[in-house]
């Protein structure tokens, strides 16, 4: 049974709850003056980012950006219910626990922790789990978006090192990278899914170029690769078994992570709704804006509660069969019917950005990210081709949901 | 968090379960409520015995007073089958608004009988199929000598041809403009005409109080506290027909994931096309809202935090979802879904009969932002 987004603290846990508050009381005293911007950023504001960035080390120093690893890898050997501590105490400041900064390591960390050998877990989480690195998940190729197995990178073995050739597209942000997290064909010869590794690649390795992309919600980049020369110890789950680390990514990836944060665009949406107009009416006493507003806050509701039930299910390790992938296209599907009622309900003002805001409340990104955060990590259709083979539809075998950490 | 279901929970749904299993077979259950009314006095008097009509009530009046989470568990399983007639409208609605509404000695004449499913009760609340509220509450009750005189004509009552009891809803002369009253009528008494419709959903009757004479003992309570009885009722009720259509959704998406792996067109399993496989996604995401929905209501009700905005909420989300996963089933089913015979039909049938029941999802919707924003005022 689902206690719903909001997460009460148990009695236990209150001294930590207090601890995390004052903490973060003067951890964010610097950051108060800042608007945040999204994880899909369209604005580019390098003071305010620098801080995110600074914070995201302070967290992972007292191992709170990934509270329940192991402390050996730099995580905070807490449980779940110290994390949902953070992740409030956090939301409070608009702040997403999971992307402080822009780093994957929330997807990368698991798959290595899951796949690696232990000298891999060794040299590469604590980077990750303490915040020091930005990594990026560098899956995309000009031939395959969704057929994600489709992968042209070639990774060839030559002595102690693998020599990469291909490009990737549309990954990252406009702040560079210190590892590419970066799926590869190893087996030019191979069967498809029997063809593929994952690899931990150093931003700096020789032969490998970054460059920016213009996109509908800011920067993503083109990355190639040319000849470009990466340690052997990099390839994690073993050569030719990167389907299976495949697995674990893309649950993450697709919803299976789940969230306990809230919709800021929404409260924003209310607020403004709720806002007393100079001729004394509110908005919100209009028939048809009470008639918009009670979907989009029911159907928020659905959405927060599939997200927390996945949150917990994950932290449990007892996956949903197909509530992963079932929350990101219930999410997705939500934003974009939200985008199109906030310019039924604002108009015009729903098409200009207002930079006092956190992006993610701010209605400008909302209508701009409607239709663009429709397919990142796949599109819908491959959302239900998921949820479809994991509910044992049209198939012998019904597919299991693999356990992440 | 997610808790797991007690071994309570998990005894009285098992029993349940087998109790529907092995009495209503639910492919026979559409026919045999499509034909005769669907009511079996012999079931209804068995699920006495089993205590399921006394889940709500207090052991004062022969019942055991079960936590809500376990009313709602044995609820589920009633509607997987699904199980409607009496032992909802009756054992669920009915026995709600006597509890909220009645003396003392009316609860401890009418509950015993009802609890043991001797006897049933009915609610001829709305004399206008149109909507639900006071403002459909049209009936007029007048003094006469030491008695009360009842003229009215209630539209669409459920099960009202084999309830025994009517609490019929009526305007006293002294009730005020939003106030009514709720009065007990035996179903015999005279002036009393029940008339039977036809239609897809069976056990609606029409009931006409023709002058009907009652004593003025027969008030359920006091006189112009309907209202306010049948608000608390219905807030007591809603999250059970919630848990009844949450249950009813799961049934039907167990037998539609298992037709797509039976059923073959165009030389292969159905279940192989993506056109089929987006309709049973539709169907799981409408069915996940429901169940995530009615399990938070219920916790947040055991926890003692729930809001009427709250219930409303989750029966506007439940109701919608039971009508839409009927209908995205029959797109898998085609034909053979639409055989009376077939266990989709008791769930079509039903889905559409609850759409209406204690109102619609709109009506609830209203409702919902009615309470948390109250117009030109500050929010609740």
């Amino acid at each position: 049974m689902v206690q719903g987004s909001t997460h009460e603290t148990p009695e236990a846990l209150i001294p930590f709850e207090a601890e995390v508050r004052a903490w973060l009381a003067e951890a964010m005293q610097d950051g108060l003056r800042f608007a945040w911007s999204a994880v899909w950023t369209t604005r580019n504001n390098d003071e305010e980012y620098a801080f995110r960035q600074s914070l995201g080390r302070r967290l992972g120093e007292r191992g709170w950006l990934f509270p329940t690893y192991p402390v050996e890898y730099g995580g905070g050997g807490l449980t779940p219910e110290h994390q949902a501590i953070i992740e409030t105490e956090m939301s409070r400041y608009g702040l997403r626990h999971a992307m402080v900064f822009y780093t994957l390591a929330r997807i990368v960390a698991p798959c290595i922790l899951k796949h690696g050998t232990d000298e891999q877990r060794r040299a590469f989480l604590p980077g990750l789990v303490r915040g020091e690195v930005v990594v990026w998940q560098v899956l995309t190729e000009p031939q395959s978006g969704s057929d994600v197995a489709n992968v042209r990178t070639m990774a060839i073995r030559d002595g102690d090192e693998y020599v990469l050739d291909g490009q990737k597209i549309m990954v990252g942000s406009h702040h560079q990278p210190d590892y590419l997290w970066t799926l590869v064909n190893t087996d030019p010869a191979g069967k498809r899914h029997e063809n593929l590794s994952w690899m931990y690649v150093p931003a700096t390795s020789p032969g490998l170029t970054i460059r920016p992309m213009s996109m509908m919600m800011g920067i993503k980049n083109t990355v190639f690769f040319d000849g470009c020369r990466v340690p052997a110890a990099n390839l994690v789950g073993g050569e030719n078994s990167g389907w299976k680390v495949s697995s674990t990514h893309l649950e993450l990836e697709h919803g299976g992570a789940g969230s306990i944060a809230g919709d800021p665009v929404v409260d924003h949406v209310l607020g403004r709704c709720l806002e007393q107009q100079p001729d004394g009416t509110a908005l919100i006493d209009e028939e048809p804006v009470r008639a918009i507003l009670a979907d989009m806050l029911i159907e928020t509701h659905i959405n927060e509660l599939l997200a927390a039930r996945n949150y917990w299910l994950r932290l449990r390790r007892t996956p949903h069969p197909y509530g992963g992938v079932q929350y990101r296209y219930y999410e997705r599907l939500l934003r974009l019917r939200n985008a199109e009622r906030v310019q039924q309900l604002f108009g015009y003002e729903a098409l200009v950005p207002r930079f006092d805001l956190h992006e993610d409340a701010d209605l400008e990104h909302l209508v701009r990210a409607g239709p663009g955060q429709l397919h990142g990590g796949g599109t819908m259709d491959t959302d239900r081709l998921v949820m479809a083979r994991r509910m044992g539809i049209g198939r012998s075998t019904k597919e299991d949901a693999p356990t992440t950490a | 968090m997610i808790h797991e279901p007690t071994e309570e929970e998990r005894m009285i749904r098992a029993s349940v379960a087998q109790f529907v299993g092995r009495e209503a077979a639910p492919d026979g259950l559409a026919r045999a409520r499509h034909e005769g009314g669907g009511f079996d006095r012999g079931l209804h008097r068995q699920a006495g015995e089993l205590g399921w009509l006394g889940m709500l009530v207090p052991e004062a009046y022969g019942g055991s007073a079960m936590p809500v989470g376990i009313c709602a568990a044995a609820v589920e399983e009633l509607g997987r089958a699904p199980l409607m007639g009496p032992l909802l409208t009756s054992g669920v609605i009915a026995t709600l608004v006597i509890l909220e509404g009645g003396s003392d000695a009316q609860k401890s004449a009418l509950l015993p009988p009802m609890v043991a499913g001797e006897r049933t009760a009915t609610l001829a609340a709305m004399d206008s199929g149109r909507g639900w509220g006071p403002a459909f509450v049209t009936a007029q009750a007048r003094p006469d000598g030491d008695r009360i005189r009842i003229d009215g004509h209630k539209a669409f009552v459920h099960d009202a041809a084999t309830a025994d009891t009517f609490i019929c809803a009526a305007r006293l002369p002294a009730d005020g403009p939003d106030a009514f009253s709720l009065i007990l009528v035996d179903a015999g008494a005279i002036g009393v005409v029940i008339e039977p419709l036809p239609g897809l959903p069976s056990g609606l009757s029409a009931v006409s109080f023709d002058g009907v004479s009652v004593p003025t003992e027969a008030i359920l309570g006091a006189p112009g506290a309907g209202r306010g009885t049948l608000e608390r009722a219905t807030h007591r009720a809603l999250p059970l027909v919630c848990a009844f259509m949450s249950g009813a959704c799961q049934a039907i998406f167990d037998f539609t994931v298992e037709y797509t792996g039976q059923r073959s067109a165009f030389g292969q399993l159905i279940g192989r096309f993506q056109r089929v496989q987006d309709h049973v996604v539709e169907l799981a995401n409408q069915m996940d809202g429901a169940h995530w929905m009615t399990l938070e209501l219920l916790a947040k009700i055991e926890a003692g935090t729930a809001t009427a905005a709250d219930i409303h909420e989750t029966a506007a989300v439940a109701t919608e979802a039971y009508y839409q996963v009927c209908n995205y089933s029959h797109m898998v089913h085609a034909g053979p879904g639409t055989d009376l015979d077939h266990p989709l039909m008791g769930h079509t049938i039903a889905s559409r009969a609850l759409y209406q029941l204690m109102g619609t999802p709109d009506h609830h919707k209203r409702r919902m932002m009615d309470l948390r924003f109250p117009r030109g005022g500050a929010p609740a």
